[in-house]
């Protein structure tokens, strides 16, 4: 991907995200780390989105930080300023200080989201899709990895299963939702998310009305 | 798993060996697939002259341009054919 491509990408990803903003979905963009970091010269409209490589995620999702405790909020920075995006994950990280007791989250590591989530497809998932996925592994109800899973903390997994059945800590969650315009559907609900594409396929994101 | 939808792989109109699989709404038309294999790049869009139509892989029968998936006996893991069909003259596609 070319210069030109990528800040396409990011255009597109900033438009993505900033129309999912919702209450239980916020998000920051930034140029770098360091801007996010000092919560200085955030991006907040189109002009600059070219340059948004770095977000700041914050869930209001309760999620357990140990046994019996919760956090009503979670903080996660997410950077595609990685080699060869969008067809490599970008890198996450944990901004809270309360770390989600959980599989998929470690102090200082990034949120292991799994291997079929990004690479599969290629670079045609966005960030707003990574958001969902966040969001739904905050809520303990991930989809798509069956049971087995021990990821960094099997101790979670037994106290969520002993305690809750296995299934999403608040089922009355409303996950952040991607834009109609993505799918080129406004109204429709309809749904079409690749799992796996060829090598090689191209990478066209653009905005539909 | 969300019974709404169901993980479906298009197969190419003319590179049999290339698939892309997606996750895609039961209440999803063949326009609507269409539509997003071409933006997502998997086939090029198509000129006036042509146009593509879905074919479920297990039985070859040919889908409606916008009947809902549930209506065409696609399953969760279903094959989809993706043809191309071309009319006039000089075309690569199939005549019709």
């Amino acid at each position: 991907m070319n210069a030109q491509e990528l800040a396409d990408r990011r255009r597109f990803d900033y438009s993505v995200l900033m129309e999912m903003v919702c209450p239980a979905f916020g998000c920051e963009a930034y140029r770098d780390g360091d801007h996010l970091d000092r919560r200085a010269h955030q991006i907040t409209d189109g002009v600059d989105a070219a340059e948004a490589s770095t977000f700041r995620f914050t869930f209001n999702i309760p999620t357990l930080i140990g046994p019996g405790r919760f956090t009503p909020r979670t903080e996660i920075g997410v950077s595609t300023a990685v080699t060869d995006y969008p067809r490599h994950e970008p890198r996450t990280w944990v901004i809270s200080k309360d770390v989600p007791w959980s599989p998929h989250f470690k102090s200082g590591a990034p949120v292991c989201i799994g291997p079929e989530f990004w690479r599969p497809r290629g670079g045609h998932v966005t960030l707003g899709e990574l958001a969902i996925h966040l969001a739904r592994l905050l809520n303990w109800d991930e989809k798509g990895r069956g049971s087995g899973y021990v990821g960094w903390n099997p101790a979670a997994i037994s106290y969520h299963q002993q305690q809750y059945g296995g299934v999403a800590l608040n089922p009355r969650i409303v996950y952040p939702r991607l834009p109609g315009w993505i799918h080129g559907t406004s109204p429709s609900e309809c749904e079409f998310s690749i799992v796996a594409a060829p090598q090689g396929t191209a990478l066209a994101f653009e905005r539909v009305r | 798993m969300d019974n709404n939808k169901v993980t479906l792989t298009f197969r190419h109109p003319t590179s049999s060996d290339e698939e892309m699989t997606a996750s895609v709404s039961r209440e999803a038309t063949p326009k609507f697939l269409i539509d997003q294999l071409v933006r997502s790049g998997f086939i090029p869009p198509i000129g006036a002259t042509g146009r593509y139509m879905l074919r479920n892989g297990a039985t070859g029968v040919q889908l409606l341009e916008n009947a809902p998936l549930t209506a065409a006996g696609l399953g969760e893991g279903g094959v989809v054919m993706v043809d191309a069909t071309m009319s006039g003259a000089g075309s690569n596609g199939t005549r019709t």
